[in-house]
């Protein structure tokens, strides 16, 4: 055995304590342990496509089992939103990792080494999907496909003098707090209870019906914690559940599955490399007269919440200008990647990053006022994609950031330090600016989404207590909540309780679209009211229920893409200052304002450093494998009446464009991908001066 | 191998333990005590630290047989201590929001932290923050909520 060094001073603590056995809702289901509970394996696919005509198991020790498709005793896959997802695959393999089938023990390292020495036999290989431009995309890659055309786009762009086209790409990737797990608990009498964080419950329960043959009440839910990551729930947590009920159905056992970190970098992914090509054509006044833009996502093999990415990526492919000309062409191509998580905003920054990035480079190109060139276009009422929302706060924000980061000038200065001869320290250190404008779009009114509500039920106990029925609830939220209850009702924070395992009448659980702050504030605010009129007038306990039908959802149209998109807007403006080290070709952030306009806030600290917490991640990510060096970034808000707004995703919209408008401006060339690698600064540099040279 | 352990307060003795096993998985699999989370397995993160007689740790770095005869302190034990309050109270004073994964770590640290400088200078504070790898909160909040869990934490103790 190894020295063990005993520290003398060390502190000696001797109070027991009861650790709390907190509620299971207040658990994360890997937290959570069960008596005589078995552990489970995936079995995954070696092969990225064919199928698997044998599965070779070694000789299994007692006491673990394997199961596979043949094992599941009713329909042998899952169907979200009309896409039907193999429980465990075999004649056809989508991707590479995909499960095949379950190992199940009472030791989960023992089941790792068995699973290591499974062996497959294979009978064909097909040729793997790739992701060839839209143009030659075949019928059975074409997971989703929209187009939407508004004047002569084409007609104009061809007689245009300045035209422009460009690719951007982003591609980075959030991963989760809490890895992936499931238990499942099966009685003799056939009733399954499922620990999952799953939002998806109706899903579940409905493709649980099909896969046992069993009525609805056989399967109970129990929700448990889920983490805060800007990840929104998952589908996948619905097939893992499905995976793991065939064992825990057949063995009579409580079995449970948690994915390793190997597991939850490779096969949970949220986005996959996107890019969008624009194409857009500007007249001598500055004014863009027409946009082309294609859209193409890699959407691994399978998606099912494609559609609306795709028509949020529209409603936003143009950002927050409006164009009498346009045209949009987006494609979901299916691929033999891990298939992806119900990422909705993962459409929104790329739009964004695209766009705002665009017309910065065409204001260097065309050597003209960045600033001016976005304020002759802002959209207005008439322009596509006609949006009924007022975007008056639109104006304000940006002239709160330009002068707060002092753009104006700033910009003109980088710009004649770029063309001037330079010092001894302006060739040491080169420094850009960039600034961005977008929004986030809360609370998508896609009429499929909708066929439920958002409901909230409120509870006046008879001891005084206050029990709030909702969808999950981040903490932070919470806290805000509790707040804001104990202010109406004059009660004490811990007399405010929460029951997260209840509600899911949606289709969809509205969480997976979002929003609490936005829609589930104001339900809040109604039930806290309701219960205040009648709680000296009516008998303990008064229930309340208040839900949200979004009649406006009518005023949406999908189809042409006219009306109200989205239950409210939060509008947001990024500035941020490069300085490049040209020995080091080291990227650093000198400085970067945000501003926004959240309407009515909350709790300011809370917000700030929501906004900062949101920034700080996207910074992290934009240099790999090394972060760029940032210290402070400052944030603003525009003070409105207006119901509180979504903001710790607007961050996500306007930063990455900031950022590489601001690096091109230092580099004079264009960044259109992001993250960059650390070389990447280096490269451009060389490409630049050769195009020089060859030039000369 | 049979390995003893002051876990919590409370005298341990494991038997038949692998030499394999890190102290993470004994935490969780054998004692039930979930607060340490075992996210990246490489020592990154900060989700799976403990306080090893009385020094943070990473403990899905440590073989358990290194911990034999110690003293381990979980974040489920802290927090019922009052240097976790002064802690928390100061997070949430100034809207600290950590990431999550760096939580356990960033309150064991400030813990030891304060331990050697009950009254800290700027500076000493800030080559602290200088020394945390994640970067999940703004400098000018975190410098906040260490001088002000330094001062609750004075004022604790002089009023005891």
């Amino acid at each position: 055995m190894a020295n063990v060094k005993k520290n003398t001073q060390k502190k000696i603590y001797t109070k027991k304590i009861n650790y709390k056995k907190a509620d299971l809702s207040e658990s994360f289901c890997s937290d959570i342990t069960i008596s005589d509970m078995y552990f489970a394996v995936l079995v995954r696919s070696p092969l990225q496509c064919g199928s698997i005509s044998s599965i070779n198991l070694p000789e299994l020790p007692e006491n673990v089992y394997f199961f596979d498709t043949e094992n599941i005793p009713g329909e042998k896959f899952i169907t979200i939103e009309n896409i039907n997802i193999p429980i465990f695959a075999k004649d056809e393999i989508s991707y590479f990792g995909q499960p095949v089938g379950i190992l199940v023990g009472e030791n989960a390292s023992e089941l790792i080494e068995i699973r290591e020495k499974i062996e497959f036999e294979s009978d064909s290989i097909v040729l793997s999907l790739g992701t060839d431009s839209s143009d030659s995309i075949p019928e059975n890659q074409l997971l989703a496909k929209k187009t939407i055309i508004h004047g002569e786009p084409d007609r104009i762009f061809a007689e245009s003098s300045h035209q422009f086209e460009e690719e951007y790409t982003l591609s980075y990737n959030i991963l989760p707090q809490e890895r992936d797990c499931v238990i499942v608990q099966c009685n003799t009498n056939k009733n399954l209870t499922i620990y999952s964080k799953s939002l998806c419950q109706n899903y579940l329960i409905q493709s649980l019906t099909k896969v046992f043959n069993l009525d609805a009440k056989h399967f109970t839910i129990k929700k448990t914690l889920s983490d805060e990551s800007k990840v929104n729930d998952k589908w996948q947590d619905t097939l893992l559940a499905a995976q793991v009920s065939v064992a825990s159905f057949i063995l009579k056992k409580t079995i449970k599955l948690v994915f390793s970190t190997e597991e939850e970098k490779n096969y949970t992914l949220n986005q996959l490399p996107a890019s969008i090509r624009h194409r857009t054509s500007v007249d001598d006044m500055g004014i863009i007269t027409s946009m082309d833009i294609c859209v193409s996502l890699n959407v691994g093999a399978f998606n099912p919440c494609i559609q609306y990415v795709l028509d949020r990526i529209i409603i936003n492919a143009c950002g927050v200008y409006g164009v009498k000309n346009i045209k949009v062409d987006a494609y979901a191509i299916k691929t033999n990647n891990p298939p992806l998580n119900c990422y909705l905003n993962w459409g929104d920054s790329l739009a964004f990053f695209a766009v705002e990035n665009h017309v910065n480079n065409i204001a260097r190109k065309m050597n003209i006022d960045v600033l001016e060139l976005k304020e002759k276009n802002f959209f207005s009422k008439t322009d596509f994609p006609y949006y009924t929302h007022s975007s008056n706060n639109l104006k304000e924000i940006v002239d709160i950031i330009v002068k707060e980061s002092d753009f104006k000038r700033k910009d003109l200065s980088y710009k004649w330090l770029a063309t001037a001869k330079p010092s001894a320290t302006q060739k040491k250190i080169k420094r850009g600016i960039g600034l961005a404008v977008g929004f986030n779009g809360n609370g998508f009114f896609y009429s499929d989404v909708f066929q439920g509500k958002y409901v909230l039920e409120m509870t006046l106990d008879v001891d005084g207590s206050v029990i709030i029925k909702t969808n999950n609830l981040s903490q932070s939220i919470k806290k805000i909540w509790v707040d804001s209850v104990c202010k109406t009702l004059e009660l004490k924070p811990e007399q405010v309780k929460f029951d997260v395992n209840q509600l899911s009448s949606s289709k969809f659980d509205t969480d997976i679209f979002e929003n609490n702050i936005s829609i589930m504030t104001k339900l809040l605010k109604k039930c806290c009211l309701s219960i205040q009129n009648d709680r000296f007038r009516k008998p303990l306990p008064i229930t309340v229920q208040k839900t949200f039908s979004p009649a406006r959802k009518k005023s949406w149209n999908k189809e042409d893409f006219t009306g109200t998109p989205y239950q409210s807007t939060t509008w947001c403006a990024a500035v941020v200052e490069v300085e490049v080290d040209m020995i080091t070709f080291e990227p650093v952030i000198r400085n970067m304002w945000y501003c926004a306009d959240p309407g009515e806030i909350l709790s300011k600290n809370k917000a700030i450093n929501t906004v900062k917490t949101s920034i700080n991640q996207l910074v992290s990510d934009f240099v790999t494998p090394h972060s760029i060096n940032f210290s402070e970034s400052n944030v603003m808000f525009l003070e409105t009446n207006e119901h509180p707004k979504e903001i710790g995703d607007s961050p996500f919209m306007v930063i990455p464009a900031a950022f590489s408008s601001a690096l091109s401006q230092v580099l004079n060339s264009s960044i259109v991908d992001l993250p960059l690698e650390t070389d990447s600064i280096f490269k451009i540099l060389n490409e630049n001066k050769r195009i020089e040279t060859d030039g000369n | 191998m049979e390995i003893k352990i002051n876990v919590n307060g409370e005298d341990l003795c494991f038997e038949n333990v692998s030499p394999n096993e890190n102290v993470i998985s004994i935490l969780r699999g054998k004692l039930n005590l979930c607060e340490s989370k075992n996210q990246c397995g490489q020592g990154k993160c900060g989700s799976c630290a403990i306080l090893l007689d009385d020094k943070p740790v990473l403990s899905c770095l440590l073989p358990i047989y290194t911990v034999a005869d110690c003293n381990i302190i979980t974040m489920e034990y802290f927090k019922g201590t009052d240097e976790y309050k002064d802690i928390h109270n100061a997070f949430e004073g100034t809207a600290l929001n950590t990431c999550g994964f760096c939580t356990n770590l960033k309150i064991f640290s400030i813990n030891e932290f304060l331990e050697k400088r009950p009254r800290p200078t700027k500076e000493e504070i800030e080559s602290f923050i200088e020394l945390d790898t994640c970067r999940c909160v703004d400098k000018t909040t975190y410098f906040n909520a260490i001088l002000l869990a330094a001062t609750l934490r004075r004022k604790r103790i002089n009023e005891q």
